[in-house]
């Protein structure tokens, strides 16, 4: 079974890699061709889609990074809202984004980068909370006071204390958060109305305009952080997370 | 005085839990506080370190009357409760010597103040083992010994020991009369077990439905009927005069 599956995923990925650096699959071939152009060079990034790139990457880590830090601490001191946080969820996303948008047309963020990062941070945010909330244990609590007893500051118990032993929830929480940024559309299109060109923007507009090596080269794109993080995720982090331990 | 409360009142959901506590406590003391499970014992400690607020009430710290801000700890008190609280991510040495890093000390100074710890402590064969595959007992003597490197002015035992088996907390029970006698400790030790609280403490009150009874000597403590101190006595007496 495992091997059936393995099997089908590198055929999908195998035909992804082929598409993504074609540019022809002429009738009858069974496989794509035109690896290389003319002169026999062969461009895998152009300026749209590096411009892509960089718009998404700059848009997924300032979301991660914004709704894990702020995640964090509201974690802890609005401890008692973990309900509340869960409201973003009760609705599809998208319709969610439909009936924010008329908010953000009037304070002037519809169609702008800041305008779907917003968007973004209403969807990522709850989970950062919900996610790192169990990480504020009673043992931890009394842990930090303790620290503040023995003389520590604050921020002693922050960077010493707190810091080593969030680092794993909060490394994880970063990934997270950088992926659902990362794989968003409907925020993207919504929102950004067409005018924010993030990766899954890139690769739908592709689609509909039948270029599908292009939107092959712009979805192989997209999978890698995946594909890293799962890995990092495996391998560094899962099973680091005992949150506290005395 | 290092610690004096007046008329101290906690109310937990229209129920009193401690009533119109008061006590006082001179330097170098330590106060055994017993009394059965839900009698207010924990509470009591909490309160006085800022853990829980007071309903109505004073504490007067070092003379001074203490104003907490919420989730602050008080400023000299060191709360020890039976989950050691270790910092799992830092050696034993740096879990003991934590303390001594707001102190201003040379590292020679830090160094042996360290050492001699650990000596005391009797944990230099398990020096370099991770705090989290330590035992119970150890764990509690690096708590202890973290605690009291930080020379707090008020040490606060919420049942620190009675995690631990009979023959650890005897070895721990030893471990901490003989820092009480090198470091002059003033501490306030709760406990429901009469053996621990007559052998650790020179000050003794007994907690019950949150009212604190105060004895003025170690025989009058023994000598009330309802501490079972001296039914706990004639326990061993008989336990020793059948064998």
């Amino acid at each position: 079974m495992r091997w059936i599956i393995l099997f089908n995923f590198v055929i999908v990925i195998g035909l992804l890699i082929l598409l993504a650096i074609s540019s022809e699959w002429p009738y009858p071939n069974l496989m794509p061709g035109g690896y290389f152009s003319k002169n026999g060079s062969f461009q895998f990034f152009n300026l749209v889609l590096l411009k892509s790139i960089y718009q998404s990457l700059l848009l997924s880590l300032t979301l991660a990074l914004l709704t894990t830090s702020i995640g964090f601490v509201a974690s802890r001191y609005a401890s008692n809202h973990t309900r509340l946080a869960l409201l973003p969820f009760l609705i599809a996303p998208i319709i969610l984004m439909a009936t924010l948008r008329h908010f953000f047309i009037t304070i002037g963020v519809n169609n702008t980068w800041g305008g779907v990062l917003l968007g973004q941070f209403f969807l990522a945010y709850p989970f950062a909370f919900i996610f790192l909330h169990p990480f504020w244990t009673q043992k931890l609590q009394d842990a930090l006071i303790t620290s503040q007893e023995l003389g520590a500051t604050f921020m002693y118990t922050f960077t010493k204390i707190i810091g080593p032993l969030a680092r794993p929830a909060l490394t994880l929480c970063f990934f997270q958060t950088f992926l659902i940024s990362w794989f968003d559309y409907g925020t993207a299109i919504i929102i950004g109305a067409g005018q924010v060109k993030t990766l899954t923007v890139l690769v739908y507009q592709y689609v509909q305009e039948a270029n599908i090596y292009l939107a092959a080269r712009a979805s192989l794109i997209i999978g890698i952080p995946a594909f890293v993080l799962l890995l990092i995720n495996k391998h560094y982090i899962l099973g680091k997370i005992p949150f506290y331990g005395s | 005085m290092v610690l004096e409360i007046v008329d101290l009142i906690k109310i937990f959901d229209k129920t009193p839990v401690l009533n119109k506590i008061s006590f006082s406590l001179p330097k170098g003391e330590t106060l055994s506080i017993i009394g059965p499970s839900g009698s207010g014992k924990s509470t009591l400690l909490k309160v006085i370190s800022n853990r829980l607020p007071v309903t109505t009430g004073h504490i007067f710290f070092n003379r001074n009357k203490l104003n907490p801000i919420p989730q602050q700890p008080n400023k000299g008190m060191v709360y020890l409760s039976q989950e050691p609280l270790l910092f799992s991510h830092l050696s034993l040495v740096k879990n003991i010597s934590f303390g001594l890093n707001f102190k201003n000390l040379s590292p020679n100074q830090f160094l042996s103040k360290t050492q001699h710890m650990i000596e005391l402590l009797e944990l230099k064969e398990v020096m370099n083992v991770p705090v989290m595959h330590l035992s119970g007992g150890q764990k509690q003597r690096v708590a202890l010994g973290r605690a009291i490197l930080a020379e707090p002015t008020l040490l606060l035992l919420d049942e620190p020991f009675s995690a631990l088996d009979n023959f650890t907390r005897s070895t721990v029970q030893k471990v901490f009369q003989k820092l009480c006698a090198e470091f002059s400790i003033t501490s306030i030790i709760v406990t429901h077990d009469i053996k621990e609280a007559l052998l650790l403490g020179n000050r003794f009150a007994k907690l019950e439905k949150g009212a604190l009874k105060n004895y003025s000597t170690r025989k009058e403590f023994i000598n009330d009927p309802s501490t079972g101190a001296t039914e706990e006595i004639n326990y061993w007496k008989s336990v020793v005069n059948e064998k």
